[in-house]
């Protein structure tokens, strides 16, 4: 018989908590059932996950990077999921200490050891998930390059790990988190407001000559993204990595 | 087999790498193409080649399609019955 690639078993991990990030987002915390459930991963991959039936066989599966860092504790794993459909909806109703099936790691958007600092991030809504990741991971591992992040999110109650970011800020000098939002702003509201455009990305952008760009959110988003990099003289193909969530 | 890739649908998202190495990988584009393979037609829309004893064994190859999340791999077996 032949045997299941080690990316494709499907691996019993329990929920130690469920975070309400805003109204429809919420966080998965996830631990190994045992521990030859737990595996490896590198920042910025994803996963499958599996809500189970009563039996222990697959519902059915969605894709969801990995929200925390390799780094933060060993075999526990973070995703942080909106709710969109049926098996996001599903999932949302798991408890603590319920088992969930997950698949992976998958994907290919890493930092790599070739990639030329200093490393930016531009992210809308949902796509901070990966970003984190690496964000964390990059910070974990004392990297003194300078890390900058643009997040765009409609609300403020919609911004995704927003204190969690300013938290970051304060302890690690070289992280530059900066937020716009695109819908109402608060009256005490100090960052960007509207969308991102060749202005702001202007003010945002640190004068250098080389750069790694790591992209995540809607397709028009990341194609707006894109164009105004190019704009800037960014090379696409060397400097420019992206994720897509497929909608 | 036959293994088509839908490049217009395809994200990067290397699922079908991971599991099938043998069959798929990343151009510089970013989107999956079909390697090695016999009889292979490569256009900006799709990559297809017939599956050959270089690439993965079939259910390598079924798994990798499976595993990709956006449905953008075919599978068709030498009849033209579609299999994924
Ligand atoms: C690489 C990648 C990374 C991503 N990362 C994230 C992330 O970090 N956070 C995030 O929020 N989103 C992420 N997404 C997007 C996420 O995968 C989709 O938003 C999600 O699949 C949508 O979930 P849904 O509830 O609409 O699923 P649905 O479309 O409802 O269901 C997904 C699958 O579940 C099964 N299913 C559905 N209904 C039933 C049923 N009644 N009975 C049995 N099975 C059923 C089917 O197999 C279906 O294909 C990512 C996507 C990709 C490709
Ligand atoms: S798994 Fe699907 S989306 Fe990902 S690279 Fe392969 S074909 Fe493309």
């Amino acid at each position: 018989m032949p045997t299941i690639p080690a990316v494709l078993r499907l691996r019993r991990f329990v929920i130690e908590e469920i975070i309400w990030e805003s109204v429809n987002v919420y966080t998965l915390v996830l631990i190994p059932e045992q521990v030859e459930d737990a595996f490896d991963f590198i920042a910025g991959q994803w996963v499958y996950l599996h809500p189970l039936n009563e039996d222990g066989s697959s519902w059915g599966k969605a894709a969801f990077s990995i929200a925390s860092a390799p780094a933060s504790q060993p075999g526990r794993i973070e995703l942080c999921i909106e709710i969109k459909g049926e098996l996001t909806r599903r999932a949302s109703k798991l408890g603590v200490g319920h088992v969930v099936g997950l698949q992976g790691p998958f994907g290919v958007f890493t930092v790599r050891s070739t990639d030329e600092a200093p490393f930016l991030f531009l992210a809308a809504g949902i796509g901070i998930t990966p970003l984190r990741s690496m964000i964390e991971q990059l910070l974990a591992q004392g990297s003194e390059q300078p890390i900058h992040l643009l997040y765009s999110s409609r609300e403020i109650e919609s911004f995704v790990y927003w204190e969690r970011f300013e938290m970051l800020r304060q302890r690690y000098p070289s992280f530059h988190p900066t937020c716009t939002l695109t819908g109402s702003v608060p009256a005490v509201w100090k960052d960007e407001h509207g969308r991102i455009n060749g202005a702001m990305l202007d003010r945002w952008l640190p004068a250098v000559s080389h750069a790694t760009f790591f992209m995540c959110g809607p397709e028009a988003f990341m194609q707006d993204m894109q164009r105004l990099l190019v704009e800037r003289g960014i090379d696409t193909k060397k400097q420019i990595r992206r994720e897509s969530f497929g909608s | 087999m036959r293994i088509v890739v839908d490049r217009q649908i395809c994200i990067g998202a290397a699922a079908c790498v991971i599991v099938a190495g043998k069959t798929f990988q990343l151009d510089a584009e970013g989107k999956a193409e079909v390697v090695n393979g016999a009889a292979k037609e490569q256009t900006e829309e799709t990559s297809a080649a017939l599956s050959s004893i270089e690439n993965d064994d079939c259910q390598t190859i079924i798994d990798g399609a499976l595993s990709c999340p956006v449905n953008a791999i075919h599978l068709y077996e030498d009849d033209g019955t579609q299999i994924v």
